[in-house]
């Protein structure tokens, strides 16, 4: 479990803009969203989440407005910018290269040498 | 490309940033009240369930902190923090922060004294209408002779004939009298305030019909002086006033922002057509439209490149000058930016150089001299400083600090420094226009702080601020990581470390201090030999009286009667009459050529007396006579020459009673323009001794040619009046009889030794401006120097007490103290000639008789800095030899 964390750790942003990018969310639906979509095989310390959201924000990235939540109470949420699309775009696909690089090179066999 | 963005969202947060802290916390309570209804709806008890919550979502605080730093807000957090610390710490401490803030404030003064100068004449726009389209026109003669003033008849063509310029207008300074006040102002072209944009407060400006010869003489007056003589009287238009006797009706009154195209303040403009009014006109030249006299500035049509205007002017100006003799007559032309009051030039720059580095010195010095004592101050510090950096604050958080404490020291004193520096403009400024009779007689414009002098001065500030105490805050951080929290850092056992960097600041003060002490020296040894000069005429009995151009029309007569009621004066004894007065400038030069023999041509200096002038300076004959008076009224063709020109032109000769032939320029009114050409064959009827006729800088003679005045007049003419007894009680007394002839005419009456004194005044005052500067330098290098021994014999009074107890006696540790220091004093001196001989060569266009490595000042001033070096480390030394081993073994 920790080595998936440290593993995971430098791309919470991408996480959280994947989770955005479903629907405008507030941060503890971002969590919640987050945990779902890994199946329960992600632990993030609950409040490491909010540097990270202001962090997009900064960015622009992700813009925030204040809204009702489901049981009426005010809540911020965060919607992806045409800028976060992108980037999510951009490093979905950098993902992308970079797991089909690691796991081609860890399927090396003998033989292809 | 997310830079807008993020600038954009930290503008927010410091706008909103109350509104931003309180969403924040809303927007966590939010997360963990959301988080306690789900942990209660899946069964944990309500009392568990939100001290889970708040347990599983970490340190708000921290998660805080951790957002204020993603939105790059905890930077500014820390700096005004910062800044409320540094403010409390120098208010805390006030005689190091007053000592701080004064030396770099004189530092800082001194050099935006000197910035706000060089922006007033080189980077400030003019303050006209789009300034930077106005170029002033010269033209070159074939013998590379520039020529800026032109005729109006050459001003007239150049309108017709060029097609470079929108805008061509032309002006002239002249003088008149209002009032019994003598005022500076402007013959102008009909069409330059139009030009110029030249605002109006009142009435209307001078207009092209004024310059039409039927027009009624007008004038437009300065808003000072509309406030001054008229009491800013609302019906002064339409008035008349009385100009140098000229009644002139008054059309208009100008803005007070409008001041033309000089640093000078006129304070009335007349149409050019009104200038004879003044009797500005030479006489030489009969026919006005060929007196040359104007300056023509055009505006540049746009689109033209300068140096395609350039090109045509060049062969505008041959034909329209087609008209001049031949020697003036324009080969070329050349254009001269007037988007501000100077424009560069490389003769400028090597002027400005050694006075600009001299200031440099002086920040440097003061600037290392607060880096030494802060870094004094950050190694007390060294304690707190090691409990910090153990406490997990990290080096350059404690090092931003520290800056920040000496950029709030610097900051305050930019602004002391701009203060300084505009009082001691303000103070120049009046020195200047009270002390100098000026020949434009204008008062200079007032040398104000722009926005560039308030960011030089920010900058400067900030910059020495931040890199005087960053090397020390730099070097206290690193030095006290690992020792600091040892009881003593110096304690019996732990090796003791001297700051290299304390002695690297040490020596560069002295060594700057000892460039700026033989830069000193230099010129002290300049005035010394300059106040040493010999004229070699009697300076003690004569005056001087000068006609001030402008004021009077030049004609014999007036000169024949002013000497007649000089001469009628009681105690008066001789009245001598000269083209130019000796010590008020360098003599015109005319061609000689000395025979068909040898048909030699060279230049000599020259000048038209009366045969009086010998008697009235006492000026000796080695052979031969002076003129007799029947010679100077008929302008007979006889010359007296200089015991040098003797020697240069018939070396081993005697040259009583040769000829030559001497060709000797005329000059128009102002003064700059060579008009014509007259030769003439003269007999040398004697030799005098030879004197300095030319500035007292520029030494006797090379060579002098006295000749009779010419029939006819020159407008030179000045007189020379020899008195017995004290010159001084004369003037009054000259002056009303000058006032008597003619009130309007303007004079310069001075004695000739006044005349003498002026002339060593500016080497006076700059060798005591350097000798300040210096001293100032040497003093603070010697603070400096006596803190380091004093600073290292304190720490090392232990080892001192062990050596002691020991057996090492007095001399022995007082030498051992002293030595540091004579180490330290070598390089620094070594440093010091080696930098000054490099630099005192930019000194060379100051001095007078005295070399750039003059000896004498190489010798003395390194020693004059030895001597108080040494006094400034053999105190703090001998304090060392006074340890009690017993009680320094308790120490601490």
């Amino acid at each position: 479990m920790g080595k998936d964390i440290d593993l995971l750790r430098g791309t919470l942003d991408m996480l959280i803009l994947k989770a955005v990018s479903l629907g405008p969310q507030h941060g503890y639906g971002v969590l919640l969203r987050i945990q779902q979509l890994a199946k329960g095989n992600l632990q993030i310390e609950q409040g490491s989440l909010y540097p990270a959201l202001h962090r997009l924000e900064h960015k622009g990235f992700i813009e925030a407005e204040w809204g009702e939540s489901d049981n009426n109470r005010k809540a911020k949420f965060y919607r992806l910018t045409p800028a976060g699309k992108r980037q999510l775009r951009l490093e979905t696909e950098s993902w992308k290269r970079h797991g089909d690089m690691i796991a081609a090179f860890l399927s090396a066999v003998p033989e292809e040498l | 490309m997310t830079l807008i963005a993020r600038f954009r969202s930290l503008v927010a947060g410091i706008l909103r940033r109350k509104s931003m802290e309180s969403s924040m916390a809303d927007e966590m309570s939010f997360h963990i009240d959301a988080y306690t209804r789900d942990l209660i709806r899946s069964g944990v008890p309500p009392s568990e369930a939100e001290r889970r919550a708040r347990l599983e979502f970490g340190g708000i605080e921290v998660y805080k902190e951790g957002c204020r730093e993603a939105r790059g807000l905890r930077m500014l957090d820390d700096l005004r923090a910062d800044l409320r610390y540094a403010c409390r710490t120098l208010v805390k401490s006030p005689s190091f922060s007053i000592t701080a803030i004064l030396t770099l404030a004189l530092g800082i003064g001194a050099n935006t004294g000197l910035f706000t100068m060089m922006d007033t004449l080189l980077l400030r726009p003019v303050p006209v209408h789009d300034p930077s389209s106005l170029y002033q026109l010269f033209g070159r003669s074939a013998n590379r002779i520039k020529f800026g003033s032109f005729s109006i008849r050459e001003y007239d063509s150049v309108i017709a004939g060029n097609h470079v310029f929108t805008q061509v207008i032309a002006d002239l300074q002249v003088r008149a009298r209002l009032q019994n006040r003598s005022l500076g102002g402007y013959g102008v072209s009909g069409n330059y305030f139009q030009t110029l944009g030249g605002g109006i407060a009142l009435g209307r400006p001078i207009l092209p019909e004024d310059e039409r010869p039927s027009a009624p003489p007008v004038v437009v007056l300065s808003y000072a002086r509309w406030q001054g003589t008229f009491n800013g009287d609302p019906g002064i238009v339409g008035q008349t006033i009385e100009l140098s006797g000229n009644r002139l009706a008054v059309v208009g009154v100008a803005s007070a922002a409008f001041t033309g195209l000089d640093p000078v303040l006129p304070e009335f403009w007349v149409p050019l057509s009104a200038k004879q009014l003044f009797a500005a006109g030479s006489g030489l030249v009969s026919n006005e439209a060929d007196e040359r006299s104007l300056r023509i500035i055009g505006r540049l049509r746009p689109g033209v490149a300068e140096a395609k205007a350039q090109s045509s002017m060049s062969v505008l100006l041959p034909r329209i000058s087609e008209s001049r003799p031949m020697a003036m007559q324009l080969v070329d032309a050349s254009l001269e930016s007037r988007a501000t009051y100077q424009s560069w030039n490389h003769a400028d720059v090597a002027n400005v150089l050694p006075v600009v580095g001299a200031f440099a010195l002086i920040l440097l010095i003061a600037c290392t001299n607060l880096s030494n004592v802060l870094l004094a101050r950050a190694l007390n510090r060294s304690r707190e400083i090691g409990v910090r950096l153990s406490l997990g604050a990290s080096r350059s958080r404690i090092v931003r600090q520290l800056v920040t404490e000496t950029a709030v020291l610097s900051l305050i004193a930019g602004a002391v420094g701009l203060a300084i520096s505009h009082a001691s403009w303000t103070l120049i400024r009046r020195v200047i226009v009270s002390s100098f009779s000026m020949k434009s007689g204008m008062p200079i414009v007032e040398i104000n702080p722009d926005y560039r002098v308030f960011i030089f001065a920010f900058v400067l500030a900030l910059a020495t601020g931040i890199v005087f105490g960053l090397v020390p805050a730099l070097h206290a951080t690193r030095s006290t990581l690992n020792s600091a929290l040892r009881a003593d850092g110096t304690s019996f056992g732990s090796r003791f470390r001297r700051s290299r960097l304390r002695d690297a600041l040490v020596i560069a003060q002295f060594a700057f201090s000892l460039v700026l002490l033989i830069g000193a020296g230099l010129l002290l040894h300049s005035t010394i030999k300059f106040g040493s000069v010999q004229p070699g005429f009697d300076v003690a009995h004569s005056i001087s009286i000068q006609l001030i151009q402008g004021t009077y029309s030049p004609n014999p007569m007036l000169l024949a009667r002013l000497r007649e009621r000089l001469e009628a004066m009681s105690g008066a004894s001789t009245v001598a009459a000269a083209m130019r007065e000796p010590l008020r400038g360098s003599l015109p030069r005319a061609h000689v050529s000395n025979g068909p023999p040898q048909f030699r041509v060279s230049d000599a200096g020259y000048n038209e007396v009366t045969p009086e002038y010998f008697s009235v300076l006492e000026i000796p004959f080695v052979r031969g006579r002076a003129f007799a008076p029947a010679e100077a009224r008929a302008g007979a063709p006889v010359a007296v020459i200089s015991e040098a020109t003797a020697k240069r032109f018939w070396p081993g000769e005697d040259p009583i009673g040769k000829t030559f032939e001497v060709t000797t320029p005329e000059y128009s009114a102002g003064g700059r323009e060579l008009l014509l050409t007259a030769s003439r064959t003269v007999q040398v009827i004697g030799i005098a001794k030879d004197v300095v006729s030319a500035w007292l800088s520029d030494g006797v003679d090379a060579t002098c040619i006295y000749l009779t005045p010419k029939a006819g007049n020159s407008p030179y003419y000045s007189l020379l009046f020899r008195v017995s007894g004290d010159p001084r009680s004369f003037v009054p007394a000259i002056r009303n009889t000058l006032a008597s002839v003619d009130p309007s005419i303007e004079f310069d009456v001075r004695t000739m030794s006044e005349v003498m004194d002026f002339q060593i005044l500016p080497f006076r005052l700059a060798s005591w401006g350097a000798a300040i500067l210096g001293l100032l330098g040497l003093i603070l290098a010697s603070i400096g120097i006596y803190g380091v021994m004093a600073y290292t014999v304190s720490q090392r009074t232990r080892e001192i007490g062990i050596r002691m107890a020991l057996g090492a006696d007095a001399p022995s540790v007082l030498w051992m103290n002293l030595r540091e220091g004579f180490r330290l004093l070598t390089i620094a001196t070594a440093g010091g000639l080696v930098l000054a001989f490099a630099l005192s060569r930019i000194m060379r266009a100051m001095l007078f008789g005295v070399g750039a490595n003059d000896p004498a000042t190489f010798v003395i001033a390194p020693a004059v800095l030895c001597v108080i070096g040494l006094l400034a480390i053999y105190f703090p030394s001998r304090k060392a030899t006074r340890v009690d081993p017993t009680v320094a073994l308790r120490f601490e």
